[in-house]
């Protein structure tokens, strides 16, 4: 029987239920038009993934279970080896991969996201919209500590979203619906909006850069500077206690966490802190993370590529899953300038490629799976729309589409970096395919500091490769929301649907604008879907409480995490 | 002697600042943005040009270089773009690490490569000089990374004996000091060690057929005091060279061995700056770098003094 509808998970206001993107079962009933109930449970079932799990389209589901809360070992230190040292943790400021990582163990947000990916409450007690849904009113828990030991209170939510917001892509996609957000009473939030968004609290909720909650006091002191470690301070199970650059960041338990009282379920509810300590040392050498994590110096690794899994296989110390895909490749195009303008020159390159190779090239086999929806299979969006423009490999339907656009032999700029080899495997491969396709390309390789430099400017790039990051909810993929990501994709067509997104709040109708996206997405083709990359999970065998119960896509939490001595 | 030394710390200045000249150049050329590594890749443009207006990045070049320039005549390298603190300071902390691993790696590798010159040149052409030029070619050929890596999988992968990387203060714990700074000193040291045993043997094999070595044996002396007393401090003269030169490459092998064993030093910060872009560390880590050269081979040649009784400087 399915644990995932039951409402006392869900928190208890009925607002909840109407933001959330529903499961695989409201979309199982989307698509399938009429499924029966016994369909529903099905799809909705939580099954245990054991460990060493082979990929493959299975493994490639969420899986969480619901923890019973109080059944960890306290003590100990998880030494976790990162790919290197953000400069300092202030989350409202910084979009990158090792503070989201950190960041949430310390801080919290008014929404979260649960085993299903639905939107549901942490320091928020619920929401409720007016009958015009323009007014949205956050209550907030009350007798939640900070780790100074004041209380959280409306004024510092307010104080945390006005310094977020104009800073943050997400602040700044709900920036254009937003008229004022105001204080009722110490307890109470409310967004007053211009227009209906139906995706607040998606918006407000963790991922990278989301808002996290930190105290007036500390905010109005920092201003628009970036915090110091004085000012690392959250609500979160987990306290900051000291950072060295380049040797580590330390993370105690913070003894006076007021925690939920519902079951966890990936990164919400219940959270207890097991561990005296987390440390977090930056490793930037692949070699060095997997060495330190066979000889018990590292028990979790922020990355590890495939090439490195084949020597951990047969280690009995250390536990290696295969999760879930938490990005896909891309090669974006520039749709404002230069040759790729061409939306015919465009399709052309979407005619060419094949994504089996670039698969194999960044991944490895078994560490990828194709598919051609721009949402990932494990939320509710995916989609197959369009599915027969995806890994066309077809080279002569390409040569005919470039004589079609009067293509002169201009070689295409494609840029990329030895930084991310994943990214950089799949262009050398994306330049064969293109050049066999009659394309000239002209592989540009530096660093990424240069590489985001090139791309800030419309006339030094034509392509490259990168990869989109797993969201729960199209509205937060930057490349969708806005008309400024990398490519700056901004059809008329494309923010018609991108506005029915944001502003419609049935599932049905929300879902509708996805598949007109997606389809859009295959016409226009401002950039080409190649795989949908595996996670992979590398941890030491003493970690407990880790592997099936948070998510890891958005970076895992080591709350209810322990570790199990001897 | 006391004039020589300060007219060579005086020349100091003209290099440190062709140096500097050099680097700053070099740094601000290099396409990449300090305010978009910083930022992440979904900064929005109007964030980034705050923080490049923070950062005093939005200057023209040539006014960035003249206020950097007059603060650097000061020793005042300016304020790290990442690390938030005085370049200075961030220098400071990571000399420790750094300089030990160098003097650790270099009394290993003299360590190594003098008694093994040594027997190598006495036993010239037998078994035992064959296996020590042989070790010594391959601790020369094999690079000191590399090398690290298979010390990491037998030593702290399969014996567990060692830790695989990382770092502990001296001060505050001088065992698990040594134990992290073991397997990256052999690393380092094994490599310079190959070179300088080479050059030891063949000096010495020139050293052996002077007359003064002749005259010394025809006196009667013992053999060993021949080799040691006469021929190995003759020897010396061009192994000290060496030894200032491969303290520089030592420097450079520090990079890449303090990133194999994730050791928070000089090196790694040099590295890791340029991928960050931070431009002031960049510069300041370049010119302390050049400083350590200079005064390294001045001390080079003030050993000469004490090693070769004939060498005299200025006047005195």
């Amino acid at each position: 029987m399915s644990q995932r509808q039951r409402p006392d998970e869900r928190g208890t206001t009925p607002f909840t239920e109407f933001i959330r993107p529903p499961g695989v079962s409201r979309r199982a009933l989307v698509r399938a038009g009429v499924a029966g109930a016994a369909g529903i449970a099905a799809a909705g079932t939580l099954v245990p993934r054991g460990a060493g799990a082979k990929p493959g389209p299975a493994s490639a589901r969420p899986a969480l279970l619901r923890q019973e809360a109080g059944q960890g070992q306290p003590g100990g230190t998880l030494r976790v080896a990162t790919t290197g040292q953000p400069a300092g943790l202030d989350m409202h400021l910084v979009n990158q991969r090792t503070i989201t990582l950190i960041g949430w163990n310390m801080y919290e947000a008014l929404f979260t996201f649960d085993a299903d990916y639905a939107t549901v409450p942490m320091l928020a007690e619920g929401i409720t919209v007016g009958a015009d849904g323009l007014t949205a009113t956050i209550a907030l828990r009350q007798g939640v500590p900070f780790h100074n030991g004041a209380e959280m209170v409306a004024a510092d939510v307010i104080a945390s979203y006005n310094r977020w917001a104009p800073v943050s892509s997400l602040g700044l996609a709900i920036a254009p619906f937003l008229n004022e957000v105001v204080e009722v009473d110490p307890y109470t939030v409310e967004f007053r909006l211009k227009n209906p968004l139906a995706t607040l609290p998606s918006l407000l909720a963790r991922q990278a850069q989301g808002l996290s909650i930190h105290p007036k006091s500390v905010l109005d002191a920092a201003g628009v500077n970036p915090l110091t470690d004085e000012g690392y301070i959250g609500t979160g199970p987990y306290r900051f206690v000291e950072r060295q650059t380049d040797r580590f960041t330390r993370l105690g338990r913070f003894e006076e966490y007021a925690s939920l009282e519902t079951a966890p379920s990936g990164y919400a509810g219940a959270k207890a802190a097991y561990l005296d300590e987390i440390e977090f040392i930056p490793v930037p050498d692949e070699a060095a993370r997997v060495a330190g994590l066979q000889s018990g110096e590292y028990d979790y690794l922020e990355e590890i590529i495939p090439d490195q899994i084949e020597v951990l296989q047969d280690n009995p110390d250390v536990t290696i899953e295969i999760l879930p895909p938490r990005s896909y490749g891309v090669v974006i195009m520039n749709t404002v300038a230069g040759l790729m303008s061409n939306v015919t020159i465009r399709q052309a390159v979407q005619a060419a490629i094949a994504v089996e190779p670039t698969g194999q090239a960044s991944h490895g086999e078994g560490y990828f799976e194709p598919g051609p929806g721009i949402m990932m299979p494990q939320t509710a969006w995916n989609s197959d729309v369009s599915a027969e423009l995806y890994n066309q490999n077809n080279p002569e339907k390409a040569r005919q589409l470039l004589e079609t656009a009067g293509y002169d032999g201009t070689p295409v700029r494609l840029l990329a970096t030895q930084e991310d080899l994943g990214d950089y495997n799949a262009a050398v491969v994306v330049q064969q395919q293109l050049e066999a396709a009659g394309f000239a390309v002209e592989l540009e390789v530096s660093d990424e500091a240069t590489l985001e430099e090139n791309i800030e400017d419309d006339e030094r790039w034509d392509m490259t490769t990168n990869a989109y990051v797993f969201r729960p909810d199209p509205v937060l993929i930057a490349a969708f929301a806005s008309c400024a990501a990398d490519g700056q994709w901004c059809s008329p067509e494309k923010v018609a649907a991108v506005e029915r997104l944001q502003t419609e709040s049935d599932f049905e109708a929300r879902y509708a604008a996805l598949e007109e996206l997606q389809r859009l997405w295959y016409e226009q083709a401002p950039a080409v879907k190649l795989v949908n990359n595996y996670g992979v999970a590398a941890l030491s065998s003493r970690v407990q409480g880790l592997l099936g119960q948070t998510h890891f896509e958005i970076e895992p939490e080591f709350a209810n995490c322990w570790i199990e001595e001897g | 002697m006391i004039a020589f030394i300060v007219r060579r710390l005086l020349l100091l200045f003209p290099v440190l600042l062709i140096v500097g000249v050099i680097v700053f150049t070099l740094v601000h050329l290099t396409p990449g943005d300090p305010a978009s590594v910083m930022l992440g890749r979904d900064a929005t443009t109007e964030q980034k040009d705050a923080l490049r207006e923070q950062l005093g990045l939005d200057e023209p070049f040539h006014v960035q270089f003249v206020q950097w320039f007059g603060d650097a005549l000061r020793l005042d390298f300016g304020d790290s773009l990442f690390i938030g603190k005085p370049v200075t300071e961030a220098l400071l902390e990571r000399v420790q690490p750094t300089g030990l691993l160098t003097l650790y790696s270099l009394t290993l590798s003299i360590l190594i490569a003098i008694p093994a010159g040594v027997i190598a040149a006495v036993r010239a052409n037998s078994l035992p000089d064959r296996l020590l030029m042989v070790v010594s070619i391959g601790g020369a050929a094999i690079p000191s990374f590399f090398f690290g890596i298979l010390l990491i999988l037998l030593f702290a992968v399969v014996l567990g004996w060692l830790p695989s990387g990382g770092y502990a203060d001296i001060g505050d714990d001088p065992v698990q000091h040594l134990r992290y700074m073991l397997l990256p000193t052999i690393a380092l040291g094994f490599s310079a060690a190959g070179l300088l045993a080479r050059l030891v043997r063949s000096t010495m094999l020139d050293v052996f057929n002077e007359d003064y070595v002749r005259t010394a044996y025809a006196k009667g002396l013992l053999r060993r005091r021949v080799v040691l007393g006469h021929a190995l401090r003759n020897a010396m003269i061009p192994v000290l060279t060496v030894i200032g030169i491969s303290l520089a490459g030592m420097l450079g092998g520090a990079v890449v061995i303090e990133t194999v064993f994730n050791i928070p030093g000089m090196g790694r910060l040099l590295v890791q700056s340029v991928t960050r872009r931070d431009f002031p560390v960049v510069q300041g880590a370049v010119m302390t770098v050049a400083a350590i050269q200079v005064l390294v081979m001045l001390l080079v040649d003030v050993l000469y003094v004490y090693v070769d009784p004939r060498v005299r400087y200025g006047g005195d």
